[in-house]
Parts: structure tokens; sequence; C-alpha cells
């Protein structure tokens, strides 16, 4: 352990790596500032980029940018009312409140420094609970892995927001494009219509370019151009009150960095839903729910400490089971498989550097944040104001050179153009795109896994439900897929029980 | 432009049954077990199941009514959106004859024009952003990115 954690660092230390951390820093800041453009977004575009890279600068880039998305998104919502990335939503109206109250400071404040708290708690949890994850995990098999990645499936549709048919689609969605490609059995070309590029699937980093990155542009450009007027920062100011804040809050802080950590660890709930859960948690057990959504501290403190903290919570079941917990980390299992890598418990055995790498890096991300989120509050009103009619045509370009980039290919551009057309469907049809990542990244591991299950039984189903890890796996997804009649079912009798109340007082 | 669930329900079935009609030749494993036609069928019924439920909840709330709500065009952004959509497909015509330089200028231009950016203003950054990301992309990371017209 002691030689990978000092490899690991001797890596981190390589000014080659620092820079490559530096420069993901202000991509991550700059993307999170600018309303519209998502850290998903931002990590899809990143891609191309680390294909050239070793494995850890790799990753290093893309932990460090996510994590300075996710705070960097806080400053428009402080600012305009606009949040830079979902995760920032939960708390946007008490954010400019607060600045319109004269308090942007404040408000920035805190959004930095319980960012780097709930990011540093996420990376805690990470560091405790992944090797232990992953020493359980060796004891799985096809059939475990087949009931976790369903189990995984499932929850990501339960827990996107909006309508669970929709979610539906967009899982049912990426799971057949998963299947395009030669099928692991006979060797059969599926869905290939005699197309040569097609005999090895559809790619994944096209395909993320086109879902997050095309389709925002196609968002931006379609949506009406808002000019926004900004609030004036003097960020020297924005640490003042901090350590009484934290010394306040701490029930707080720590409540909600555990919850963040939890919904991170929840395959396809991140940042967004974590700071949503908080936010609700928050205002239970508030002394001044009242205050909620009118200009409060107290959600800023919960809700920010919490997306920060999902996101380390996100790489657990990634680095442990190949399992991403949300679209960022989907993506980066592509980017493990691309690197030669393969995610589960074998890589703590074999390239330990590579899981030290990402704890070091969670750490640095979040210590860095301080001096790299002040400036980025200083020049705050500089990166929003950035012109929408330039930006966009820009990252069209640079999507057009990253799909490419991959194989060297056109087809790949044109397969990116078609998956931007149908993610600016999905997102104005309210049809989650989160859902459809997953089943990408967790369809062949799921078919793959059943089919060699079923194979080496000679088709005996028993097999799914005897094994006792696999048979608590099996149950934990029926109680997934049934939780909504459950759930409607429990309602329904509370409701006939009020009803019936009435009547006995009469 | 929004198309109702009642439509959505019925391109999921649609595509179900497309999914469906392509694994019809698909042959089975050894002993007639069902092989590489299996997990897209499972989802071809699963598209067909959800798409049925949302339909049919979609009907009995609106009716047929509002099957495509056409009030929702922006027709500004509407032509961002084509234009966006047209350059790409344009990249990918011209690119290998004109070149990734000249082709992204071209595409920059033309777009941040179409956008209310001024034509000197669009030039000189679509010039600065197409070599910038020729160095990055062709001469840093080694990507073979098309040369075109300026290659001769």
């Amino acid at each position: 352990m002691t030689g990978s954690l000092a490899q690991a660092i001797s890596i981190l230390a390589d000014p080659y790596v620092l820079f490559i951390i530096a420069v993901a820093s202000f991509y991550g800041l700059f993307i999170g500032a600018i309303p519209g453009l998502t850290a998903t977004m931002a990590t899809a575009l990143l891609i191309p980029l680390t294909f050239f890279m070793d494995p850890l600068p790799a990753l290093a880039a893309i932990v460090t940018m996510e994590a300075m998305a996710i705070f960097s998104g806080d400053i428009p919502a402080t600012l305009v009312r606009i949040p830079g990335t979902p995760s920032s939503a939960a708390y946007t109206q008490d954010s400019y409140e607060l600045t319109k109250r004269g308090h942007a400071e404040l408000a920035l404040g805190v959004d930095l420094v319980f960012s780097v708290i709930g990011g540093l708690m996420g990376a805690i949890v990470l560091i405790v609970a992944a090797p232990l994850l992953a020493e359980f995990a060796m004891k799985f098999t096809t059939f475990e892995y087949f009931w976790l990645a369903t189990l995984g499936l499932s929850a990501s549709v339960m827990v996107s927001r909006g309508s669970l048919i929709k979610g539906a689609f967009s899982l049912l969605f990426g799971l057949a494009l998963s299947t395009v490609g030669v099928d692991i059995t006979l060797g059969l070309p599926r869905f290939t219509f005699d197309n040569v590029e097609l005999l090895n699937g559809i790619n994944f980093i096209p395909a993320m370019i086109g879902l997050f990155g095309i389709s925002e542009v196609l968002r931006n450009v379609s949506g009406k151009q808002l000019a926004y007027p900004i609030a004036s920062v003097k960020a020297s100011k924005i640490f003042t009150g901090m350590w009484s804040l934290m010394k306040r809050y701490k029930v707080n802080t720590v409540r909600s960095g555990i919850i963040g950590t939890v919904v991170g660890i929840l395959p396809g709930a991140g940042a967004d839903i974590a700071a949503w859960i908080t936010y609700a948690v928050a205002k239970k057990f508030s002394k001044e729910p009242e205050k909620f959504g009118r200009g409060h501290i107290e959600p800023l403190i919960d809700a920010g400490t919490a997306n920060n903290s999902a996101l380390a919570g996100a790489w657990v079941p990634a680095l442990v089971f190949g399992i991403p917990g949300d679209s960022i980390t989907a993506i980066v299992i592509g980017v493990l498989f691309m690197q030669g890598l393969r995610p589960g418990p074998m890589i703590f055995e074999r390239q330990p550097e590579i899981v030290y790498a990402v704890y070091m890096t969670f750490i640095l991300a979040n210590l860095l944040m301080i001096p790299f989120g002040y400036l980025a509050i200083k020049f705050s009103s500089s990166m929003i104001r950035m012109p929408r009619n330039i930006l966009m045509p820009i990252i069209l370009i640079f999507s057009l050179v990253g799909a490419f980039a991959i194989n060297n290919t056109i087809f790949d551009v044109g397969v990116m153009l078609v998956m931007g057309i149908i993610g600016y469907f999905m997102e104005t049809h309210d049809i989650p795109v989160a859902p459809a990542i997953l089943g990408i990244v967790l369809g062949p591991i799921v078919e793959e896994n059943f089919m060699v299950s079923m194979i080496k039984t000679q088709w005996d189903f028993t097999q799914f439900f005897s094994r006792p890890i696999s048979a608590v796996l099996c149950l934990m997804a029926l109680l997934v897929w049934f939780f909504p009649f459950i759930m409607g079912f429990l309602q329904r009798g509370l409701q006939i029980t009020n009803q019936q109340e009435p009547n006995k007082v009469k | 432009m929004k198309v109702s669930n009642t439509l959505l329900g019925i391109g999921a079935m649609a595509f179900g049954g497309l999914i469906m009609y392509l694994t019809r030749g698909f042959p089975s494993l050894e002993g007639g077990y069902p092989g590489p036609a299996l997990f897209p069928r499972i989802l071809a019924a699963l598209f067909i199941f959800f798409g049925g439920i949302l339909s049919f909840k979609a009907i009995k709330a609106h009716g047929f009514s509002n099957l495509v709500q056409k009030s929702t065009i922006y027709w500004p952004g509407f032509s961002n959106y084509l234009c966006v959509v047209g350059a790409a497909i344009v990249y990918m015509l011209i690119a290998d004859v004109l070149g990734f330089v000249l082709t992204a200028i071209l595409i920059l231009t033309l777009l941040m024009i179409k956008m209310g950016v001024s034509i000197l203003k669009s030039a000189l950054i679509a010039t600065g952003t197409s070599v910038s990301i020729n160095l990055l992309f062709g001469k840093f990371l080694l990507v073979p990115l098309p040369w075109g017209i300026l290659g001769w």
C-alpha cells in the first residue's frame, strides 16, 4: 500500500501532471461558470484530449475538472440567478436573494468553502469505502455482476427526475445502442446494415460528445439570448465569517456530506439529485424552514456540501464494480476501457497506483479549489458575459474534431451529430439523458454476464437466485422495480385512513 | 416544436416493432437456446410495453388533441439550430477536400455572422480558433486532420 501511495504521489508531483491538473481546473471553472454548459458536457469534450494521455493524468484531469465545474456552477446562480450547472439549481433562489440584499460575497464564500469541505468528505468516504467494497467484490461472479448491473440500470431510472416511463425510454435507448455490433455468443453482426464501421458497435466517445456537447450547442443556439445583469463582487471579502458558519452549521455539513456521498454512490444519481435531496432534508430539520427560498444561508451550506461530496461518491461503484455512479463516471468507465484498464475489484490489486492517484487527486483538486475558486470569483463577470454566439460555434468545431480524433473517421462525426440531435430531442421532451448513458455503458455488462452465466450452467436459471449475494442483489433489484407500486399502494392506504378518520370523530 | 406523449409512445412502440422485425433472422444457440436475438427482443418488448402505457395515459388525459405543439417554435432559434446541424453536415462533406483549417474557418465565420457577430470579428476569431485547434490536435496530439487543398 505504501509503495503504491508513494508511486501515486510521485506521478502526481510530476510537473506535466500538475500542469494538466491546473489546465483542467481552469477549464472546469470556466465551463461551470457559463450558464447552460454542464460538467458532463465538459467531461465529454475533454475525452478526446485525455485519449492521448497516460491513464493517470487523464483521470486526474477529469477529477479536477468535475470538482471545479460543480463549484463554479454556483457563481452564475448567485450573481445572475441562473445555475451554471444543474447541481446548483436547488439553492439558486436563496443564493440570488442574498445577492439582491448585498450579500453576494457571503453567498460565494459559502459556496466555495463548503464545496471544498463536501469534496474532501466525499474523498474520505471514497478512500475508506472503496477498498473494503473491492475486497467484498472479489467474491462476485457473472451472476452477481448481472444483478448488480441490472440494479444500477433500474436505480438510474428511479432516481431520474420526471416521468419514470420517459426515464425507461432513455435507458432502453442506451441499451439498444449497446446491442449494435458483433454479438458475444455467436459473433453475429447485429444491426450493422453491412456497415463495417458498425461492427465494433457505436463508439462511446462520439456518442457522448453528441449527447452532451452537440445537444447543448443546439439548445443554446435555439433559445432566446439573454443579457445578464451581473452584480459586482469584492472577492477579497468572500472568506469573512466562514469560520463561525462552519462552527454553527457543523451538523448540517456532516449530514449533507454523508447524504451527498451516499446519493453519489447510487448509480444514475449525481450531484444535482444530491443537492435537491439535502435541500429537502435541511428544510425538514431546520429551525427556520420558513426562510428557505428567501435568501437563507442554510440551503447553500447543505446542498453546496452535498453536490461536491456526491462526485467522489460516484467513483466508488465506478472503481469497485465498473458500475457508474453518475453520467460523468459513466464516461470515465469508457475512458478506462479505452486506456486498456478494466474497472472492478482487480484494479485495486493490479493497478493500485491508479486508485491511489484518484484518491490523491480528489484531495488535491479540492484544496486547489480555494485559490482557483477565489480567482474564478474575482473574474466571474468576464466569464459569465462570455458571448454565447461566439462560444457555441467554437464548441461545435471542437466537438467535430474531438469525435474525429478517436478513430480518425468521419463516420464517428456522423454518429456524434445524430446523437446530438437525439439528445436535443430528449431534452426538449423531458426525457432524461443520464439513463441512456448508463444503458450504453452497462448494456454489454448485463448481456455478457447473463449469456455467459446461462451458457456455463446450461440455462439453469436457479443459479441467479440460489447464490447468497446474487439472491440479495436480485431482491434489491425487485424492490427497486416495485418501489413505485409499493409507494402508490401505501399512499392509497394513507388516503383511505385519512378519509375514515373524520368519520370516526363524528 | 414538441410532439405529444401520445406520439412519443407510438414512436416507442414502432421502434420496438422495428427491433423485433430486424431480429427475425437471428440464429439460435446450439440446442435451440435463445442467442443473439434474446437481449434485443427483451428491449423491443419493453419499448412496446412502456410506449403503450405512455400513449394510453396521454390519450386518457388529453384525447387526440395537440399531437404536435407548434406554438413553442422560436423561429430565430430554430434557424440557428438548422445552421448548426447544416454546418456539421457541410464539415463531413467538404473537410477532406478543403482541409480542416479552411473548412473550420468557413463554418465558424458563417455561424458567428448568422448569430449576430460582426463580419471582421467573426473572421478573426474563426481564423485564430481554427489554427489553434489544428495546432493542438494536428501538431501536438498527432491527429491526422485533413489538409485538403492546403496540402498540395
